[in-house]
């Protein structure tokens, strides 16, 4: 015997709250109404799924966001924030001047000696006008001094002087 | 192919001038569009104090109108009057922005212009204006001078 109870166009908290006055009392012996998905018209069970998955959706990229952070130093917390936010600032421009006095780079600057492995993975990825910082922080001005502009030969010979100064 | 919006916001002519992507971005900044325009895509050019940028030995490493113009004779350029196509010659266009160079961009055949934009993408412009400041939005300012070549 199907429960046609379902039928009802009543909101979900309605449905397990003041639900018995809408079914019969042993609505909960009879096999057909084992679970209410079973029972219930189509209509019904379309709306339900669709309103949890989006919920469940938002929660777990929160999750995601929250764990990439766990177990970051503040240096590496700051370096991260400064440098993504440096790279959308930098945008299409050209200057080497602006690209190097954008605040957000000078900021990871101001991070110190902490900040030089966390650049050194950045060239590792892909070369970028870090040259300035390193110099800047590192206090040594005779690195990739061979080849201005060629940023890829740059970041090479910096790669070279952090693994031979421990830093990578 | 269109850039990104999120990069075509900082061009507000660019659409409505027309232009089309020709190459990709170059994340590890390979080049830029001071060295695309002086056909070298090897080389990131710019004559910052630092010395991180290419510069062509012998030119003042400063960013003033006088360095890039320098800099462009090294390699045949000299300063004309206008972006008309003038056949037997290639053109360069420097752009400004409060009084400062930012940008250069090189005349095709065909009279449209391409532009590489920063470590972004070549394109392909139909104006010279298409890639100019509007509205106080963009990068680059406005057309300053021009230089021409003959054309090998």
């Amino acid at each position: 015997m199907p429960c046609s109870q379902y039928l009802s166009t009543r909101s979900w908290k309605t449905r397990s709250t003041d639900a018995p006055y809408c079914r019969n009392a042993d609505w909960w012996k009879n096999p057909d109404c084992q679970t209410w998905e079973e029972n219930a018209p189509s209509q019904y069970i379309e709306q339900r799924p669709s309103y949890i998955i989006r919920r469940r959706g938002k929660n777990w990229s929160l999750l995601v966001l929250s764990s990439g952070l766990q177990g970051l130093t503040e240096a590496e917390k700051k370096f991260r924030y400064y440098a993504a936010k440096w790279k959308a600032e930098i945008g299409g421009d050209s200057s080497l001047t602006s690209i190097t006095n954008n605040m957000n780079y000078l900021r990871i600057i101001r991070i110190g000696e902490e900040a030089i492995p966390l650049i050194l993975q950045e060239l590792q990825r892909e070369p970028a006008p870090w040259f300035v910082a390193l110099r800047a922080i590192s206090e040594d001005d005779s690195v990739g001094r061979n080849s201005p502009g060629d940023f890829r030969k740059m970041a090479a010979a910096w790669i070279q002087w952090g693994k031979n100064h421990g830093h990578i | 192919m269109r850039l990104h919006p999120d990069r075509e916001k900082y061009y507000p002519l660019l659409f409505v001038s027309g232009y089309e992507v020709k190459s990709p971005e170059t994340p590890d900044y390979r080049y830029n569009c001071i060295a695309f325009a002086a056909d070298d895509e090897n080389l990131w050019w710019w004559p910052d104090r630092h010395g991180e940028g290419y510069w062509p030995n012998g030119v003042k490493r400063e960013v003033k109108r006088d360095a890039f113009i320098q800099a462009y004779e090294t390699i045949g350029y000299n300063v004309c009057k206008n972006g008309e196509v003038e056949a037997g010659y290639e053109k360069i266009a420097i752009y400004e922005k409060d009084g400062v160079p930012t940008h250069a961009a090189k005349q095709l055949e065909n009279g449209r212009w391409k532009s590489k934009l920063g470590p972004w993408e070549d394109i392909e412009h139909k104006t010279v204006e298409a890639v100019q400041t509007f509205g106080g939005i963009g990068l680059y300012g406005e057309v300053a001078f021009y230089m021409k070549r003959k054309r090998v």
